[in-house]
């Protein structure tokens, strides 16, 4: 199957600075690739040039089968982005703002009315349809911006950190959409710095790092390749030394790396042998993608 | 031109909740041909316009001097663009940078046109002005400076690098050439160098057009020069705009 997005040996700089270098990438229709990364990683550039508004150094995007860079009008209308800065008009009323959207991006008149109220709906802003920008609290205004993004029904969903700022509700709301667009087919790339919204995605992840891919692969992959669950005692004092393969001190505490936790913390509490007396808890940290990302982080040689 | 009537439709609301600015640029110059067509009716023998009320040199001036004023609407719709971000999503939306200002051109265009037939409505109302040539002249020379105007401001948007710079290049060539295209004083009383420099200015062919038909009852013949030489200076200001705007504006916004 052609996938809807397709990067090869993406590169650009801003002055001496490489921003991308050698991005590939490919995601197919309906499915939601997370870009993680930390800030200047490359991530916003990358979705700049995805949407045809950044140039590449060099590289090709193809987007539903056109080069962004060939031919970048052909693809506009068909991708809907939601940069990181809210974009939405504030002296204009929710729906005024949806409405110009949606016109802009293409909508029929008789289908706009339509596509408005449901992204309205989706996002719980229907009862604001009336109500001014200005006067929207920086939660809503975050919803709204998503919307515009959406109003046009892309196919290509680029969301550059949308929940930034967000509360849980609306965080809620926002994810329960993309969950939503990605079954209906829209390709969506997200960015963010919550990684447990990622995994409530249960999105394919890229690491981004200085510019390049450092790993890819579902959340359930990335786990179980780079991270592990540990059990963490907490002794009076100094913890002891075990004999645990991977046992480490950390913070003073002991960090025993485990596969099953539930038969793992026996062991550990028979093997503190003597020391038991001093052991004053015995926590389980489950692997999760944040540890995952950490490992792939620190695997990067020079970080 | 759907979508540049989209954008229209769109500023025209932002204009609708925020009228100050407009309100502003309709109001001052009213009082100010209020105040000064009485000075210019005690003066208009000495400029050779005997026949001529104050305010049949007196609203011409200042409906120029502010037309080019409200070119600042477009501009502030311009930049605000890019302060609220929404320049890029509008683009990545499907539209053109070329639709997007011929946009903003219509939103000028009918501003200026909106101002001047306020204006002279006003002036012909209240103040006495009687235009004694052809009403159809008058328009097409009022389409004119509309052209101008609006070619004008999105020239000063392309090349200036922020707002402010924006602003303060309007204020200083509005009024340079206000003055020195003789359109608060007639241009015989000045030093003839200035008289030189004059008609370089839009303003001077402009307000030589409109006095044609204002006081000297010229119809649409009298005013072909006038009308071709500020669409000439439009057609000169628009060219800049939209090659500044496709290898520098664009540029910015694509790399």
């Amino acid at each position: 199957m052609t996938p809807s997005l397709r990067v090869e040996g993406l590169t650009k700089s801003y002055g001496e600075r490489q921003v991308l270098r050698g991005v590939d990438l490919a995601v197919g229709r309906g499915e939601i690739l997370a870009i993680l990364g930390a800030n200047g990683a490359g991530k916003t550039t990358l979705l700049s040039v995805i949407a045809g508004v950044t140039s590449p150094g060099a590289g090709r995007v193809r987007v539903l089968g056109v080069d962004v860079g060939a031919h970048p009008k052909a693809v506009r209308g068909r991708i809907g982005l939601a940069a990181q800065d809210t974009a939405v008009y504030p002296t204009h009323t929710v729906v005024e703002n949806l409405r110009y959207f949606g016109t802009l991006g293409g909508v029929r008149r008789g289908e706009l009315r339509a596509s408005v109220e449901a992204v309205m709906e989706a996002l719980g802003l229907t009862g604001l349809r009336r109500t001014l920008v200005r006067n929207l609290s920086g939660g809503q205004r975050r919803r709204l911006h998503a919307g515009c993004a959406l109003v046009h029904k892309p196919e290509i969903v680029l969301l550059d950190e949308p929940t930034v700022g967000a509360d849980p509700e609306t965080r809620r709301d926002l994810l329960r959409l993309v969950t939503s667009i990605a079954r209906d087919g829209a390709t969506v790339i997200y960015t963010s710095h919550y990684l447990g919204e990622i995994e409530e995605l249960d999105a394919r992840v890229a690491v981004l790092c200085g510019g390049r891919f450092l790993d890819e692969g579902h959340v359930g992959d990335l786990v179980s390749r780079h991270a592990r669950s540990e059990l963490v005692l907490q002794f009076d004092g100094s913890p002891p030394t075990m004999s645990w393969p991977g046992a480490r001190v950390e913070d003073d505490l002991l960090r025993l790396p485990t596969s099953d936790p539930a038969i793992d913390i026996m062991k550990a509490v028979e093997l503190a042998g003597v020391e038991r007396d001093r052991l004053r808890s015995v926590d389980i940290s489950r692997a999760n993608l944040e540890s995952a990302y950490f490992n792939i982080l620190k695997s990067e040689p020079g970080r | 031109m759907t979508n540049a009537l989209s954008v229209l439709r769109h500023d025209l609301i932002w204009l609708r909740r925020d009228p100050v600015p407009f309100v502003t640029l309709l109001l001052t110059p009213c009082l100010l041909m209020s105040f000064t067509a009485p000075l210019y009716a005690v003066v208009t023998s000495q400029f050779g316009y005997d026949d001529a009320s104050g305010a049949d040199l007196s609203v011409p001036g200042m409906a120029l001097m502010f037309s080019f004023f409200m070119g600042g609407v477009i501009k502030e719709s311009i930049f605000r663009e890019f302060e609220l971000h929404t320049w890029k999503r509008v683009r990545v939306s499907g539209l053109s940078a070329r639709d997007l200002l011929c946009g903003k051109v219509l939103l000028g265009g009918t501003l200026v046109l909106m101002q001047s037939s306020v204006l002279f409505l006003v002036g012909w109302l209240l103040l006495g002005l009687n235009v004694r040539g052809s009403v159809a002249a008058l328009v097409v020379l009022l389409v004119a400076v509309a052209a101008c105007v609006v070619s004008f401001s999105l020239a000063l948007c392309a090349l200036a690098r922020s707002r402010s710079q924006a602003f303060a290049y309007d204020r200083v060539v509005t009024l340079l050439w206000t003055v020195v295209g003789g359109a608060l004083v007639p241009i015989d009383l000045m030093p003839s160098w200035v008289r030189a420099l004059a008609t370089v200015t839009p303003v001077y062919w402009a307000i030589s057009g409109l006095r044609e038909v204002i006081v000297g009852g010229g119809d649409l013949r009298q005013v072909v020069a006038p009308v071709a030489c500020l669409l000439a200076f439009s057609s000169v200001f628009a060219v800049i705009a939209f090659w500044r705007v496709s290898t520098k504006v664009d540029k910015v916004f694509r790399s």
